[in-house]
């Protein structure tokens, strides 16, 4: 039977259902890796971004339409994490827009809707490229809306909505060379048309199964066993994780400390979620001895559950379990509902180990959001943040190219304080701008000229290892290479850390003139490679400062910076 | 008309070579400390020849390996023992102190010269505050001495010193923050101050005689290179002054900025000296200071 009416239920339905059917495929959106390292998580943004959305139309008067896609879009946009998690937020908040005050909508209003989805998109993003997300959004809806004659229903909408986004995603590497370098299509229009595909398998009489958010449930597959065989190292350690109900038998659970077992962990693994409600203790930690979590742990009660998985094989899974996905990034329950006596001015940084954590609090940033490589923060996660720094002025640093968005929206979202988000993409930049500014005798203003001063001098640097041979810049890359990165692209690349180093060193100009470099080191950088790095920059330029800072990144060996 | 006894005092940071050559002389400070090196407790002499058995890198190795060293002002008898002999070979006595925001030693110099000035009633005792200390102070004695050998009276060169004496600029910087930290010599009260190895304050002297850190630089070489065109922009004449660059244990560092002083600029001279136990007991090794006379410091730290 042919739906030529749209209610609130339904909507509800059709986003639950494009939810479902992209929770079975992120891995595969995640998958779609253009970057020759670890951090494809497309698909895990766009999830935590939809789940956000379905959660909040639970609240919804389901007999108005407008109402659902308001709560849909709010939802959203607490949610949303990444860069393609922002779009797809925007685009549905596009759709909410053009809906809003309608109790039902018929085809041509939801087209209209969709396409002004697509404008939103772009809106939102300051320098729009083609052949992603936003060129499949806009070249489908677009599409539709002219073709409205021939479309008499929703089932037709969708059919032809979906044939078209298909066309459009086939397309993006012919327009974004990258993506054909690295022969995939663009990871965040595969996301939106996994969505709309359940939403439109929800009108046509298809409600998808639900999968459980965490990973594959089937073991691990042959090909990802063949990634660890018998020459293997185990080079990431397993990510562990457990919820421990603490028991009278073993102690009094009142007494519980759980910053003591935090120290303990971080002796000897990292990534460390731990949250303490009641008698219940659920833990995260990455490492590669996890028996000594499990031994501590047992001192003081018994498993409720218990997940172990080799990241060596699984190094693209993410963190998704330990945390719901539109939770609170933070570290202890304690933290959950604390807010910072009011000030003038603070900082809100993200940092992307414990010990970038504790270096920007010494440094004096009074929010420090967990995340950026492994695991973007939300909207939210940020407003909870500016929420607990309580200041006038509210100065933020994302330190990632793909949180800068999600920063933005959030400031933009803030009513209560100033929010300036500084643009940085790495923590570097956040590192050297912290360094020169002074609260004490200089305005907001001013420290934000120093600030954006001090970012555009430095020079950042990165080094990361290859996990598959590709093609990037037209430069061929093996698997296990070091690739040096400058300005979002692969300058270097050697077998030899320091090589890559030296070889991206190159192709700066005018490093002898440079008073300062700063390293982080990471948590996969060997002590060796820190004395050669040392060594070589002491030896070459003697005159320049070496600032060695042990940051204990995750996928970057080291994050460099001149200035 | 009597004969000048002019005297410095340990921050005055003048070498044996230049008080001799202007015939200068230095009330001593003393400076205490735990040195790790024979786990026992020195207070010594803080004497501008190195000669009480710390030579600039085994004190500066001392703070080093995390010591505060302390320091004492000149005392009551130091004084009586400068100033005494002088005035019995009937000298009047003109006595460069030490910043008052540095060191109280004027205070103390000044009560010396009434009970004095009783004793000697012929005689001309004349303490002044410098508010500066270092090479500059050392500066302003050898411009006394240079103003006497030309006739002028203690009375004259007093009232020239208190004139000008703003018009000797300090500019310097440290190699961290940890000393001056340590020595309570940074403001505490931003917290962004921490941590921060490459940030290198530029340090005056400002108007109240106070070390004050008018701004800051990233790095060794941009620091040096900053103080080396801030003391030219401030200099007046710089083809006809000589120019101090004073270190901690950093003759590199030192001969560096020397360098690029002459390139830069073309100084009559560039004296490169050691910089005291008490200067760098308080702002800890590799610490540079260039010291040039010309425009007047109105700065007022905050």
């Amino acid at each position: 039977m042919a739906t030529t009416i749209l209610d609130g239920k339904t909507y509800e339905r059709m986003v639950e259902n494009g939810f479902k059917d992209l929770k079975s495929h992120y891995e595969t959106v995640n998958g779609l890796n253009v970057f020759p390292i670890p951090d494809g998580d497309t698909g895990t943004n766009i999830c935590a971004t939809l789940d956000g959305g379905v959660k909040a139309m639970k609240k919804a008067n389901h007999n108005n339409l407008g109402d659902v896609v308001t709560q849909c879009a709010a939802g959203m946009l607490m949610g949303a994490r990444g860069n393609s998690g922002v779009i797809t937020s925007q685009f549905f908040a596009g759709i909410s827009d053009a809906l809003k005050g309608l109790k039902k909508a018929n085809v041509a209003q939801f087209a209209s809707a969709l396409l002004n989805g697509t404008k939103v998109a772009y809106k939102a993003v300051p320098a729009p490229v083609e052949g992603t997300i936003l060129t499949v959004a806009r070249e489908s809806t677009q599409y539709v809306y002219d073709h409205l004659n021939e479309i008499p229903d929703f089932e037709t909408l969708f059919k032809v909505l979906l044939e078209q986004m298909h066309i459009s995603l086939d397309k993006t590497p012919d327009l974004l060379p990258v993506l054909k370098e690295a022969g995939v299509i663009d990871s965040g229009g595969l996301g939106l048309l996994y969505t709309m595909e359940g939403m439109g398998k929800q009108i046509m009489g298809e409600e998808l199964s639900d999968t459980v958010f965490n990973g594959p449930t089937s073991g691990v597959s042959a090909d990802e066993a063949a990634t660890f065989n018998e020459n293997s190292v185990l080079e990431f350690g397993y990510c562990t994780e457990f919820i421990l109900q603490l028991l009278k038998s073993k102690g009094d659970p009142a007494k519980f400390d759980l910053q003591a077992m935090i120290d303990y962990f971080s002796t000897f693994g990292d990534s460390i979620v731990a949250i303490h409600q009641g008698t219940i203790v659920k833990i995260h930690v990455h490492a590669k001895e996890p028996w000594k979590a499990i031994q501590y742990a047992q001192q003081f009660g018994e498993f409720v559950t218990f997940k172990m998985e080799n990241m060596t094989i699984q190094h693209n899974e993410k963190l998704l379990k330990e945390m719901p996905i539109t939770g609170k990034n933070v570290k202890t329950s304690d933290d959950l509902h604390r807010q910072l006596d009011h000030s003038k001015v603070q900082v809100v940084s993200v940092a992307s180990s414990p010990e970038i954590e504790k270096l920007f609090k010494d440094m004096g940033v009074a929010g420090v959001i967990s995340g950026g490589q492994t695991m973007n923060p939300s909207a939210e996660d940020f407003l909870n943040a500016f929420e607990y720094v309580n200041a006038d002025d509210i100065i933020v640093f994302p330190n990632n190219g793909n949180i800068i968005m999600t920063a933005k929206q959030a400031a933009s979202m803030y009513t209560k304080s100033k929010v300036h988000v500084i643009p940085s993409k790495s923590i570097v930049e956040a590192y050297s701008a912290l360094s020169m500014v002074d609260f004490v005798d200089q305005s907001v203003q001013d420290n934000i000229d120093i600030m954006e001063e001090q970012i555009h001098n430095v020079i950042p640097l990165e080094v990361s290892r290859a996990i598959r041979d590709s093609v990037n810049n037209g430069i061929s890359i093996k698997k296990g290479d070091y690739i040096g990165i400058h300005g979002g692209s692969v300058v270097s690349h050697d077998r030899a850390i320091l090589k890559a180093v030296i070889k991206m060193l190159k192709a700066i100009p005018n490093v002898d003139e440079k008073s300062v470099f700063t390293v982080f080191y990471g948590k996969d950088a060997t002590e060796k490679m820190k004395a050669d790095l040392k060594a070589y920059f002491q030896k070459t330029y003697p005159m320049m400062d070496v600032v060695e800072i042990v940051g204990g990144q995750p996928v970057y060996p080291f994050i460099m910076a001149l200035e | 008309m009597a004969k000048l006894s002019i005297f410095i005092d340990s921050t005055g940071d003048l070498d044996a070579e230049l008080r001799k050559k202007y015939d200068i002389q230095y009330c001593a400070m003393s400076v205490s400390f735990h040195d790790p090196a024979d786990d026992k407790d020195h207070e010594i002499r803080a004497s501008l020849d190195w000669d009480q058995g710390y030579d600039p890198k085994k004190l500066y190795d001392v703070m080093r390996k995390g010591q505060k060293i302390y320091t004492a002002q000149v005392t009551r008898q130091e004084f009586l023992n400068c100033f005494v002999p002088a005035l019995e070979a009937g000298n009047d006595v003109l006595y460069i102190a030490c910043s008052s925001a540095l060191s109280r030693s004027i205070d103390l110099a000044q009560q010396v010269a009434k009970e004095l000035r009783e004793r000697f009633p012929e005689r001309k005792i004349i303490c002044i505050d410098s508010l500066i200390s270092g090479y500059a102070q050392g500066d302003m004695a050898i411009r006394a001495r240079n103003m006497s050998e030309e006739g002028k009276s203690i009375d004259e060169i007093a009232a020239w010193i208190e004139e000008n004496k703003l018009k000797f600029n300090q500019w310097g910087t440290t190699e961290n923050l940890t000393y001056l930290k340590r020595a309570g010599r940074v403001k505490a009260s931003s917290a962004f101050f921490g941590n921060i190895l490459a940030v290198k304050p530029i340090l005056i002297s400002d108007a109240m005689g106070n070390n004050y850190a008018i701004k800051k630089v990233k790095g060794r070489k941009a620091s040096l290179m900053e103080i080396v065109k801030d003391a030219i922009a401030s200099a007046e004449d710089i083809e006809h002054q000589t120019v101090y660059v004073a270190h901690a244990d950093d003759p590199e560092g030192a001969a560096f900025c020397a360098e690029q002083l002459k390139t830069l600029a073309h100084p009559q001279e560039v004296h490169i000296g050691i910089i005291g136990p008490i200067i760098g007991g308080s702002t800890g090794p590799g610490t540079l200071v260039i010291y040039c006379y010309g425009k007047k410091v109105d700065v007022i730290g905050k």
